[in-house]
């Protein structure tokens, strides 16, 4: 890749790789900032569902650019994002159910609070 | 733009260093948990970014394995936090 | 046309996505806090176990929204989840928007006159 597509191409990479790990940032601000750890839980989604998807991406548009990619390689980063997207949401899921058995304490501006009028789960 | 990635990697060391204070200033195992896993996914972040400094191909695999394979980290947290109770 | 469903419900949720992500970066970097935790009971007109899981996850991915647990189904009773949600301004909001998200899911699932079936 050549000329002008050469620079159009890492110039957007260079982009989303920075506002990527902006999101992360976001996400570990937030984790200082919130005030339970259903909160801190809650404001991880910023750093999986978009800020590592915006950095993957964005090492396939670069390898575009080099003229290094192959389909392999944009089939690979379909997967990984994927995977960001899916496999992070059911451990979240699971890790907030474990913080709840686990007793972590529930920040008392919380309102409505349903799930301790009936402990089903 | 091997600026942005520069600036992208110092971003991420940022996030995991405040990442790490939060784990030590935290007064609950849940917080401590969640914590950990962005620390890992800001690991899987700059990797990737290693990657497009070296241009190296097997990093582009070593990302995906990350992903899909993070679950496992996340579920020995959660059932440490629960003391081994599903 | 339940591909098209499908795909425009993959759509729909990245723009989710996104417009969440900016929801939290705004309030983290704003001083003061700006969240108003609830955590909710919302019963599913989801069935099987495919909708279920795909419901759950869509809302764990969507930043301000987590699945805190289920419960399945019982005695007649439909399959319940507690979200806990971190920007909405009152419960009928977060009802309000897991029922806009379930509605899509389901077109995509059973087709389009499913998605308005009412709660059982």
């Amino acid at each position: 890749m050549t000329g002008t597509a050469f620079v159009v191409l890492e110039v957007l990479s260079g982009v989303m790789v920075v506002a990527g790990a902006l999101f992360v940032l976001v996400s570990a601000i937030a984790m200082l900032r919130q005030r339970d750890a259903f909160a801190r839980i809650n404001v991880m989604s910023p750093a999986t569902g978009m800020g590592l998807p915006l950095i993957v991406v964005a090492a396939f548009v670069h390898r575009v650019a080099l003229g290094t990619a192959t389909v392999t390689d944009g089939l690979k980063t379909v997967v990984t994002v994927a995977a960001l997207l899916v496999v992070s949401s059911v451990a979240t899921n699971i890790l907030a159910r474990a913080a709840y058995l686990s007793g972590a304490p529930v920040a008392p501006e919380t309102q409505p609070q349903e799930l301790a009028e009936d402990p089903r789960p | 733009m091997i600026v942005g990635v520069w600036i992208a990697t110092g971003i991420l060391a940022v996030s995991i260093v405040l990442g790490l204070v939060r784990i030590g200033t935290a007064t609950d195992a849940a917080s401590r948990a969640v914590v950990g896993d962005l620390v890992f996914f800001s690991a899987i972040g700059l990797l990737v970014l290693l990657g497009m400094q070296t241009q190296s191909a097997a990093v582009v695999d070593a990302a995906m394995l990350a992903a899909l394979l993070g679950i496992l980290a996340t579920i020995a947290l959660a059932r440490i936090i629960t003391r081994g109770r599903r | 046309m339940r591909v098209l469903y499908a795909l425009g419900y993959l759509v729909w949720i990245a723009v989710e996505v996104v417009k969440g992500s900016f929801d939290v970066a705004r309030d983290t970097l704003t001083p003061g806090v700006g969240s108003t935790p609830a955590i909710v009971e919302y019963p599913l007109r989801c069935r099987t176990d495919l909708e279920v899981t795909v419901m759950a996850s869509s809302i764990t991915i969507t930043p301000g929204t987590i699945v805190l647990g289920t419960a399945s189904a019982r005695d007649g009773e439909p399959p319940v989840l507690y979200v806990h949600s971190l920007y909405a301004r009152s419960r009928a909001d977060i009802i309000a928007g897991l029922d806009e998200m379930e509605t899509r899911l389901l077109r995509a699932t059973r087709g389009r006159r499913a998605g308005e079936v009412q709660a059982a």
